[in-house]
C-alpha cells in the first residue's frame, strides 16, 4: 500500500477488515511484492483475503519448497522472504528452512495459520505448538493473538528479520484472530534499526594491526554480502592489495578469477587457500564465523596468525577464536574507515601467487567420462556475467563451489550452515523471481532432486525458465565418498543404481529434458541448456566412484588435505 | 565450575523459554532459578549455571548471546560478556562513512 492509501485507511476508521485482511494490507504496506505459499484449514481467512490483492502468491507443492524459495528470494533481492502455510503439518514442513535461514542468516517473515485460541491447547485437529516447535530455529516469533495488534506486529517481525545480522522471524496466528473484525487504520512500516558504527580508537588500532603484518590475509564470509558491504569489501582489497580466501557463503564477494583471491578455504577448500591461512599472520575476519567446515581443528587452525574480527553480531566474537581485536557493527562502515595506507607485502603477495600458480583446478581428467568440475567450469563461462547458481548438497555441490566463476555473492545460493538437501529447485524459484531476466542455473544431485521434485510442477505451472543441472551418480555420493574414505569401504545405504529415468521424470512434469554420458556432448548439451525456452533439465550420467578432492579429512588441520592420486 | 547470571526479561511469550533454551542450546544447564517481577520492568531472572564438561561454554559468549534474545533487556554476569576489545558505546566518538585516515 503507498503512504497515500495507508493514509486514506486511516482516515476512515469506520470501516472494518478481518485480521486476515489487515495481514495481507500489513504486508502490502512493507513492499512485499511476492509470497510463496501453500492453504490450508486454519490459514483460509488469510488466502480469502489474497483475492484481489496486488501480491502475488507462487503456489509452490510442498511448504518446503514455500520457504526455499522465499529464501532463495531474500539472498537475490537483499529483501525480506515472506512464506506462508498452514497450522499442524504446514508449520512443521517449514521447520527444515527455518533452520536454513537462521544458519545462513537470511531474512524471511513466515506466517503459519493455527487453530482458535479457544482451541489452543486442546489437540485439536491440526494443532500443534508452532511457536514452540520452532523456537530453536527463529530469530524471534509473534503469537497473533490480538486482532488490532496485527500491523504492529508485521512490521516489527519485518523489522527484527532485516535487523543487524539478519534471520527468520514466525507469525502464528489463529483462526479466529485471523477471521476477527478490526477497525481500518493507518499501517505501519518496519524498519531495521541500524548498525553501530565503528568506534575511531578501534578503527586506528585495526590499521596499526594491518600495517604491522607481514603475512596479512582476508578471510571473507556470508556476512559482507548481508550487509550489503560488497562494494566497500572490493574497494578494501584493491586498496590494500591483501590477499583473500572465502568461505562457502563468501564466495563473489570478490569475483572468483581478481588475482587477489585465493579460492574457498576449509574442507574441500583449494590448496592455495588452506596454505595460505595458515600462513598468515593476520587473519582479516570479515562477516565470517569459524565455522569447523572452514577451519578444520580449531586449534591448529591459523595457528600463527593474530585475529582482526569484523562482524555484525557480538556473539560471533570469542565463540570459536578468540578475537585480538574485534571491530562490531557495520561491516561496510568498518571497511570503509580501514585505510591503513601502502603495505610492505610485496614479498608475502608473491608467496600468496606462487601458491596459486602451484595449485591450479587441473581439468584433464582421464577418461571419456564426463567430468563434472570441468562441466560446471565451462557452464559457468558459457551463462555469462549475470548467472545465478543454486545448489543442491553433496559432491555437485562442492564442486560448483569450487568450479564455478562468480562475480557476486548473490550469485551463489548454497544451504552452507545447515546443508539442507532440496534447497536447489525452490531457490532456483526464488531466484528467478527476485531477477526474472537472469539465467538461474540449478546444480543438483540424484538424492537431492527428489527431495524436492515435486518443484519441478511449480516450474511448469509458472514456466520459469530454471536450468537444471543433475549430476547422476547414482549414489549418495558424499556419503559415499566418506564411507570409503573413514569407513574403510563399507557403504551403507548409499548406493541409488535404482533412480528413475530423470529425462523422462522431467518430461512428463512438462520440461525439456536430454540426458548426456560422454565428454564428447557436453559442450552441445550447455548451449542447448542454456539455450533452451521455458524450464528445461541436463541430466548427466557421471562416475560413480568420483571424488571430491581435495578434503581435510575430519579433525585435521587444513594443510593435512587429502588429494586425488591419478595415474 | 557455576556461573550466576542475573537477566531482566520482558513478559513477552516464550520470553523465559527463550531464555532458558539458548542456555541449554549454548552448553549449559540450568541448577537453580528464581523469578520475581520488577514491576514494569519485567521480570528478574536470577539463575546458576552450570558448564557441560564437554563444551567450551564462555560465560562471555552466553551474555552477548542472550543479549542478542529479543525478550532479554539486561544480562548481568560478574561484568563478564562486555566487549573491551570493541569499545562499542554510543558516546564515543564514531567515524563516519569514507572518512577514515589517509590512503
Ligand atoms: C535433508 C538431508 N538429509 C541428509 C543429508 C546428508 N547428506 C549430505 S550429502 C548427501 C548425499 C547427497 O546425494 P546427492 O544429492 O546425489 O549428491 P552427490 O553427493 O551424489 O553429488 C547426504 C545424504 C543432508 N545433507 N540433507
Ligand atoms: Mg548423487
Amino acid at each position: 500500500m503507498t503512504d497515500a492509501a495507508a493514509s486514506a485507511a486511516a482516515a476512515a476508521p469506520s470501516r472494518t477488515a478481518s485480521g486476515g485482511e489487515m495481514l495481507v494490507r500489513a504486508l502490502e504496506a512493507q513492499g512485499v511484492e511476492v509470497i510463496f505459499g501453500y492453504p490450508g484449514g486454519a490459514i483460509m481467512p488469510v488466502y480469502d483475503a489474497l483475492v484481489g490483492s496486488p501480491l502475488t502468491h507462487i503456489l509452490t507443492r510442498h511448504e518446503q519448497g514455500a520457504i526455499f524459495a522465499a529464501d532463495g528470494y531474500a539472498r537475490v533481492t537483499g529483501r525480506t522472504g515472506v512464506t506462508i502455510a498452514t497450522s499442524g503439518p504446514g508449520a512443521t514442513n517449514l521447520v527444515t528452512g527455518l533452520a536454513n535461514a537462521l544458519a545462513d542468516s537470511v531474512p524471511i517473515v513466515a506466517i503459519t495459520g493455527q487453530v482458535a485460541r479457544p482451541l489452543m491447547g486442546s489437540d485439536a485437529f491440526q494443532e500443534v505448538d508452532t511457536f514452540g516447535i520452532t523456537l530453536p530455529v527463529v530469530k524471534h516469533s509473534f503469537i497473533l493473538s490480538d486482532p488490532d495488534s496485527i500491523p504492529e506486529l508485521v512490521a516489527e517481525a519485518f523489522a527484527i528479520a532485516a535487523s543487524g545480522r539478519p534471520g527468520p522471524v514466525l507469525l502464528d496466528l489463529p483462526k479466529d484472530v485471523a477471521m476477527a473484525p478490526v477497525a481500518a487504520r493507518a499501517l505501519p512500516r518496519g524498519r531495521p534499526a541500524p548498525l553501530p558504527l565503528p568506534e575511531a580508537a578501534a578503527v586506528a588500532r585495526a590499521t596499526a594491526m594491518i600495517r604491522e603484518a607481514k603475512r596479512p590475509l582476508v578471510y571473507a564470509g556470508g556476512g559482507i554480502a548481508l550487509a550489503g558491504a560488497t562494494a566497500a569489501f572490493r574497494a578494501f582489497i584493491r586498496r590494500t592489495g591483501l590477499p583473500v580466501v572465502a568461505t562457502l557463503k563468501g564466495l563473489g564477494a570478490i569475483p572468483t578469477d581478481a588475482p587477489e583471491f585465493l579460492g574457498l578455504l576449509g574442507m574441500h577448500g583449494n590448496k592455495a587457500a588452506n596454505l595460505a591461512v595458515q600462513r598468515s599472520d593476520l587473519l582479516i575476519t570479515c562477516g565470517a564465523r569459524f565455522d569447523d567446515r572452514a577451519t578444520g581443528r580449531v586449534d591448529g587452525f591459523a595457528p600463527e596468525a593474530r585475529i582482526l574480527h569484523l562482524d555484525a553480531d557480538a556473539a560471533e566474537v570469542g565463540k570459536i577464536r578468540a578475537a585480538d581485536l574485534a571491530l562490531v557493527g557495520d561491516l561496510g562502515q568498518a571497511l570503509e574507515a580501514l585505510r591503513p595506507g601502502p603495505l610492505a607485502i610485496t614479498s608475502w603477495q608473491q608467496e600468496t601467487a606462487q601458491l596459486m600458480k602451484a595449485h591450479v583446478w587441473r581439468y584433464d581428467a582421464p577418461g571419456e567420462g564426463v567430468y563434472a568440475p570441468a562441466l560446471l567450469r565451462a557452464l559457468s563461462e558459457a551463462a555469462g556475467e549475470d548467472l545465478i547458481v543454486t545448489c543442491d548438497v553433496g559432491q555437485h555441490q562442492m564442486w560448483a563451489a569450487q568450479h564455478c566463476r562468480f562475480t557476486r555473492p548473490e550469485a551463489h545460493l548454497t544451504s552452507g550452515g545447515l546443508g539442507a538437501m532440496g534447497y536447489g529447485i525452490p531457490a532456483g524459484i526464488g531466484a528467478l523471481h527476485a531477477a526474472p531476466g537472469a539465467r538461474v542455473v540449478t546444480v543438483t544431485g540424484d538424492g537431492s532432486i527428489m527431495m524436492n521434485i515435486q518443484e519441478l510442477a511449480t516450474l511448469n505451472r509458472y514456466r520459469l525458465p530454471l536450468k537444471i543441472v543433475l549430476l547422476d551418480n547414482q549414489a549418495l555420493g558424499m556419503v559415499r565418498q566418506w564411507q570409503d574414505i573413514f569407513f574403510d569401504g563399507r557403504l551403507s545405504e548409499v548406493d541409488l543404481s535404482d533412480n528413475p529415468d530423470f529425462a523422462a521424470l522431467a518430461r512428463v512434469f512438462g520440461l525439456a529434458a536430454r540426458t548426456i554420458e560422454h565428454r564428447d556432448e557436453v559442450a552441445g548439451a550447455i548451449d542447448w541448456l542454456l539455450g533452451a525456452e521455458g524450464p528445461a533439465l541436463l541430466h548427466v550420467k557421471i562416475d560413480p566412484l568420483a571424488n571430491v578432492w581435495p578434503l581435510v579429512p575430519p579433525g585435521a588441520d587444513n594443510h593435512e588435505m587429502l588429494e586425488e592420486t591419478r595415474q | 565450575m557455576m556461573e550466576r547470571f542475573s537477566i531482566l526479561i520482558d513478559d513477552s511469550e516464550g520470553a523465559l523459554m527463550r531464555v532458558i533454551g539458548t542456555i541449554e542450546r549454548r552448553g549449559w544447564r540450568v541448577r537453580a532459578l528464581a523469578m520475581t517481577r520488577e514491576g514494569n520492568r519485567g521480570c528478574r531472572l536470577e539463575l546458576e549455571l552450570a558448564r557441560l564438561p564437554w563444551h567450551r561454554g564462555d560465560p562471555a559468549i552466553l551474555v552477548r548471546h542472550l543479549e542478542k534474545l529479543i525478550p532479554v533487556a539486561a544480562v548481568d554476569c560478574g561484568g563478564r560478556g562486555a566487549p573491551p576489545w570493541t569499545g562499542q558505546t554510543p558516546d564515543r566518538a564514531m567515524v563516519p562513512a569514507a572518512a577514515g585516515a589517509g590512503a
